[in-house]
C-alpha cells in the first residue's frame, strides 16, 4: 500500500469513527440517514453488478445471470431510495443476519483454535460472543430506535478501527522476494 | 489430493528414486506438511506467519476478501497447490482484469513446475517434499484458479461422473450439497461442495470448492463445464492424471538427488514402473475415499520398512526448545524456509509477468536457504 493510500485510509476510518459516534447521540436522525445508506448501498451494488458483467462475468459459462442479477438489485435499490420509511423489522433482521453470522463463524473459529492449541482463541471467542450479544439485542428490541442506531453506530466505529488498524501495520502487498 | 498421495504414494515414488527409508521419511512428511501448515499451527508453536501453506475451513470463513486479504489467498493457493500453469496465457477475448484470473489456472509441465523444481535443487530434504507437493497438485488441481473467482473456478449442473462397467463406459449426473460434516457418498455420487456465490471474489470460489472433493479422488473420472471454457465440456481422467504425477515425481526427484542431470518437462520415469504398473494403478482406479492403506502396503513392500502415520505434533518440540539463532537448523524451521523461498519465487513470477493478483515483489538478499 503506498502512503497516499494509508492515508486515505486511515482518514476513511476517522470519519466512520465519527460518524458512528455522532449517530449513538442523535438516533431520531440518524435512522432515516441509516435507511438512506442502506437503499443507497443496494443501488451502487446493482451498478457494480452490472459492471462486473461487461468486465468479466460475460466471458464465462452462465454469466447472463449476474446481469439479471445487478439490474434487479440496482432496481430494487432504487426503488428503497425512493422510499422514506423503511420499516425498523426490515433494518433490524439486516442486522441481526450480519451479526448472528460473524459471531457463529468466530465461535467455531475459537474452537478450532483451541484444538490446536493456538492462544488466538480466547479473543476470537471474545469477538463472536460480542456479535451474538448484539444480534440478541437486536432480536429482543427489534422496534426500537435507539436500538437500530445504537447497534449500526458500533459496526460503524469497528469498521472505522479496523480501516485506520489496517492502514498503520505493515503491508503484505509487497513481498520479499529471497535472491 | 488427500494424505493418501502427498503422504504414502510420495514415500514411494521417493524410494522409486532412489532415497533411502529415512529421506523418504522426511520427504513425505514435508509434503504433507503443507496440507498442515496454516496460520493456526503456526500460531501455535510461534513460527513465522509468513510460511504459511495452507488456510483450514474456519480460516477461510474468517478470512479477509478485501485486497491485501486477496493478495494473501492468492499467494498462499497459487504457489502450494495451484500453480499456474501459463502466466502469458492470451485468450481470444476479455478484458485485462479477466486475463490476470484466467492466467492463474493450474495445469502441469508449466514453466512454473520446473522453476519450482529447479529452486529444490540442492536444498533440504524438506524443499523437496514442498515441490512434490506442488508437482502432485498440478495434475489433481489442473483447470482451476488459487485465487477465488467466480469467472473461472465456477461450476454449473452440468456434472457426470463416467463409469466403466462390462458393457462399456456410463454417465451418471452428480448431486452436489453443501454439508461440509457428510462423508461423500460413492454409491449414489453425491458429493459435498462449496455453496454457490455469484461474487467474483468470495472464498466459495477459490480453487475446485465448486467441484467438490472430486479432483482429490484418484479412482473418479467426470466431465464438466468450466466457467472458463466457452462451453467446452472437459473430460477429467484421476486415474491417468495421477499415474502421470506419480511418474513424474520419481523423475524430477532422480533430477534431485543427481542421478539424471536435467530436469525436464513432460519427462516421466514410466520404465522404472513398468515392473509395478499394474499394482500402482489397481491403487489409483479402486472406488474410495482413501486409499492410503494400499499406498502404505505398497510402500512397505518397496522398502521393507514401516512407514508410519503422520503425526502434525512430531517435530513441535525440536522446534519449540530449539534457540533462537537454532530454529532454522530443525526439520521445521528448514521446511519454513523452503516454503518462503517457494512463496517468494512464485510471487516474483506472478508479479513479472504483469500480474498483480499475488501483490508486488521485491528482490533483495536475504540468507542462503540451509541445506539438509
Amino acid at each position: 500500500m503506498t502512503k497516499g493510500r494509508r492515508l486515505i485510509n486511515a482518514l476513511i476510518g476517522v470519519v466512520i469513527i465519527i460518524s458512528g459516534i455522532l449517530m449513538m447521540f442523535y438516533p431520531e436522525d440518524s435512522y432515516s440517514i441509516i435507511a438512506t445508506i442502506l437503499g443507497v448501498s443496494l443501488t451502487f451494488f446493482g451498478l457494480k453488478t452490472i459492471f462486473y458483467y461487461f468486465t468479466m462475468a460475460r466471458y464465462m459459462v452462465g454469466g447472463k445471470l449476474v446481469l439479471y442479477k445487478g439490474v434487479i438489485i440496482f432496481d430494487m435499490g432504487f426503488f428503497l431510495t425512493t422510499i422514506t420509511d423503511i420499516s425498523r423489522i426490515y433494518v433490524m433482521g439486516y442486522l441481526f443476519i450480519i451479526h448472528i453470522f460473524a459471531g457463529a463463524v468466530d465461535i467455531l473459529k475459537s474452537g478450532e483454535d483451541f484444538k490446536f492449541g493456538a492462544s488466538t482463541w480466547r479473543l476470537t471467542i471474545l469477538r463472536g460472543l460480542g456479535n451474538v450479544i448484539l444480534s440478541i439485542t437486536c432480536l429482543v428490541n427489534i422496534s426500537s430506535l435507539k436500538t437500530v442506531t445504537f447497534i449500526y453506530s458500533i459496526g460503524l466505529i469497528n469498521s472505522g478501527i479496523v480501516h485506520v488498524v489496517q492502514s498503520l501495520r505493515n503491508t503484505s502487498s509487497v513481498y520479499i522476494v529471497e535472491v | 489430493m488427500n494424505g493418501d498421495f502427498h503422504y504414502y504414494a510420495t514415500y514411494c515414488a521417493a524410494y522409486l528414486a532412489g532415497y533411502s527409508h529415512k529421506e523418504c521419511m522426511d520427504i513425505c512428511y514435508s509434503a504433507q506438511l503443507v496440507d498442515h501448515c496454516s496460520r493456526t499451527f503456526l500460531s501455535k508453536i510461534s513460527g513465522p506467519s509468513d510460511a504459511v501453506t495452507t488456510q483450514l475451513q474456519l480460516e477461510m470463513a474468517d478470512a479477509r476478501i478485501d485486497f491485501l486479504g486477496l493478495l494473501d489467498i492468492t499467494r498462499i493457493w497459487s504457489s502450494f497447490h495451484f500453480l499456474p500453469y501459463d502466466l502469458y496465457a492470451n485468450p481470444p477475448k476479455g478484458t485485462k482484469s479477466y486475463k490476470n484470473k484466467f492466467r492463474m489456472i493450474c495445469g502441469p509441465n508449466g514453466d512454473l513446475l520446473a522453476d519450482t523444481v529447479n529452486l529444490a535443487k540442492g536444498k533440504s530434504l524438506q524443499a523437496v517434499g514442498i515441490a512434490m507437493h506442488v508437482l502432485a497438485d498440478t495434475w489433481a488441481h489442473r483447470y482451476f484458479a488459487g485465487t477465488p473467482s467466480y469467472v473461472i473456478n465456477n461450476t454449473n449442473y452440468y456434472f457426470y461422473e463416467i463409469l466403466s462397467i462390462p458393457e462399456g463406459d456410463v454417465e451418471k449426473q452428480i448431486t452436489f450439497r453443501h454439508s461440509t460434516s457428510a462423508p461423500d457418498n460413492l454409491e449414489k455420487s453425491i458429493y459435498t461442495n462449496s455453496l454457490s456465490q455469484m461474487s467474483e471474489n468470495s472464498v466459495m470460489n477459490l480453487g475446485h470448492g465448486r467441484a467438490g472433493h472430486l479432483p482429490d479422488y484418484s479412482f473418479i473420472r467426470y466431465k464438466y463445464l468450466p466457467a472458463w471454457g466457452d462451453y467446452d465440456v472437459i473430460i477429467k481422467d484421476n486415474p491417468s492424471d495421477y499415474y502421470h504425477a506419480f511418474a513424474q515425481m520419481i523423475y524430477a526427484m532422480k533430477y534431485l538427488n543427481g542421478t539424471i542431470d536435467i530436469f525436464k518437462k513432460d519427462k516421466y520415469a514410466f520404465d522404472e514402473l513398468i515392473k509395478y504398473e499394474e499394482e500402482i494403478k489397481m491403487i489409483l482406479t479402486k472406488r474410495q475415499l482413501d486409499s492410503s492403506k494400499d499406498w502404505k502396503a505398497f510402500g512397505e513392500k518397496l522398502s521393507g520398512e514401516e512407514i508410519e502415520s503422520f503425526d502434525l505434533g512430531k517435530h513441535e518440540i525440536e522446534y519449540s526448545l530449539a534457540p533462537k539463532h537454532g530454529k532454522d537448523y530443525s526439520f521445521l524451521g528448514k521446511f519454513f524456509a523452503a516454503s518462503q523461498a517457494h512463496k517468494s519465487m512464485v510471487t516474483d513470477r506472478i508479479y513479472k509477468s504483469g500480474n498483480s493478483l499475488a501483490g508486488f515483489s521485491i528482490e533483495k538478499i536475504i540468507r542462503g536457504v540451509i541445506n539438509d
